[in-house]
């Protein structure tokens, strides 16, 4: 009897044993696919960002932005007038799709259809467009319906002689509007203009140069607070937009409009390339 | 009735075998993930560092001093190693100083790079010593 109960005892706790472990084994590859997939994407986020960084050093777009408590801010550093890089975006394109997926083991495609068409897009805080249209050699910064930017900063830099210019900007007669900073500066020397625009009258500066090139400015054409520099003369350009804090508070980061899709290991994801601020 | 069913040495004995087999199952079954996890973050925050100070594009460029600089911040368990490949199938191979061979738990992750209109592939790969 006391055999049958130690044998009956010692089967019952093997089996126990013997539950637990498998329990503990199911339990370690559960995690073991979430790890995976964790991983995958990990990955993934990390792909985004990659390719929104080289998407900046394609287009040249040296971009800062950042929060200052009451106002959010991007810096442009770049070149006029902007450049086609349709044929640099495609030759990336069909690397990420071959080259860079057959290494990572990945299913990678990135739409770059609105980056291609004539005018490479951004969106700020999604809010403001950039628009780099190299078909008509012009930059636009393009507040839209949302909230108004509150100063716009603008230095551009040519290395050609000036032989005409007419500048038509005026202070906002009711004190409300833009607050602009101009800085211009060619082998004739610097204009300058400081003070507060109104952002629904058209300001312009319009210059030629001996060489025949053109340099337009415009603000608040189009639509209110609107920026657009149009040059086919080389150009080095520094823009700052200030603008009030995003409400509700959330990360700053400007995006490409274009599609990036990228699936690894059963974890995909399908979004804009961004990139983002302080 | 005596010893009937157990007896007091025989229930000590089974108490320690089962907490012997008990323990010997969670050792053998626990998983080695979460260091492999931590490996594959250190690799991708040193993606991400050297990819933010400019270290990827000095590496194109021929000068490895950033990325080792990154590499030597490493906790001293663990070894990382920078593979670029450029379009025509070059390789270029940096490895934090003394650490040669693989040795366990290889987490790898490969990201693209693009600099001076040529397209790059890297491969961050970290492992414990």
């Amino acid at each position: 009897m006391k055999g049958f109960i130690a044998t009956l005892v010692s089967i019952m706790l093997g089996l126990l044993l013997l539950l637990y472990a498998i329990s503990i084994r199911e339990d370690v590859q559960a995690f073991e696919q979430t790890s995976n997939q964790f991983n995958a994407l990990r990955h993934a986020a990390l792909v985004f960002d990659a390719v929104a960084a080289d998407m900046d050093r394609i287009l040249d777009a040296d971009i800062e932005l950042h929060d200052n408590n009451d106002t959010v801010s991007l810096v442009l550093l770049g070149t006029l007038p902007p450049a086609n890089s349709t044929d640099t975006l495609t030759a990336y394109q069909d690397f990420l799709a071959d080259d860079f997926a057959s290494r990572a083991h990945a299913d990678i495609s990135l739409n770059l259809s609105n980056l291609t068409d004539g005018a490479a897009e951004l969106r700020f805080f999604d809010r403001y467009d950039l628009v780099f249209d190299y078909e008509n050699e012009t930059l636009l910064f393009l507040p839209g319906n949302s909230s108004l930017p509150a100063r716009y900063d603008i230095n551009i830099t040519f290395n050609e002689v000036r032989s005409s210019q007419v500048m038509d900007i005026e202070e906002s007669a009711d004190g409300a509007g833009i607050n602009l900073s101009l800085y211009y500066l060619d082998n004739n020397g610097s204009i300058t203009w400081d003070g507060i625009i109104d952002e629904e009258t058209l300001n312009s500066l319009r210059i030629t140069f001996a060489s025949n090139y053109t340099f337009s400015l415009e603000l608040g054409d189009g639509e209110d607070g609107e920026i657009r520099m149009e040059t086919d003369a080389p150009a080095t350009l520094a823009m700052g937009v200030d603008a009030p804090a995003l409400a509700p508070p959330e990360p700053l980061s400007y995006a490409y409009e274009a599609e990036l899709y990228y699936a690894q290991e059963g974890a995909w994801k399908r979004s804009r390339p961004a990139r983002h601020g302080n | 009735m005596k010893a009937f069913v157990f007896t007091t040495d025989a229930l000590l004995a089974l108490t320690v075998a089962l907490l012997v087999a008990m323990l010997t199952i969670v050792y053998v079954a626990s998983p080695v993930i979460p260091r492999s996890l931590y490996l594959h973050q250190l690799s991708a925050d040193v993606a991400t560092v050297a990819e933010a100070q400019g270290a990827v594009a000095d590496l194109i460029d021929g000068d490895d001093t950033a990325l080792r600089t990154i590499f030597r911040s490493m906790p001293p368990s663990v070894c990382m190693q920078a593979r670029l490949i450029d379009d025509m199938g070059n390789e270029t191979i940096i490895t934090e100083a003394s650490c040669t061979t693989y040795q366990r738990e290889l987490q790898s992750l490969w990201l693209p790079y693009h600099h001076n209109g040529e397209n790059y592939l890297i491969r961050w790969e970290g492992w414990y010593r």
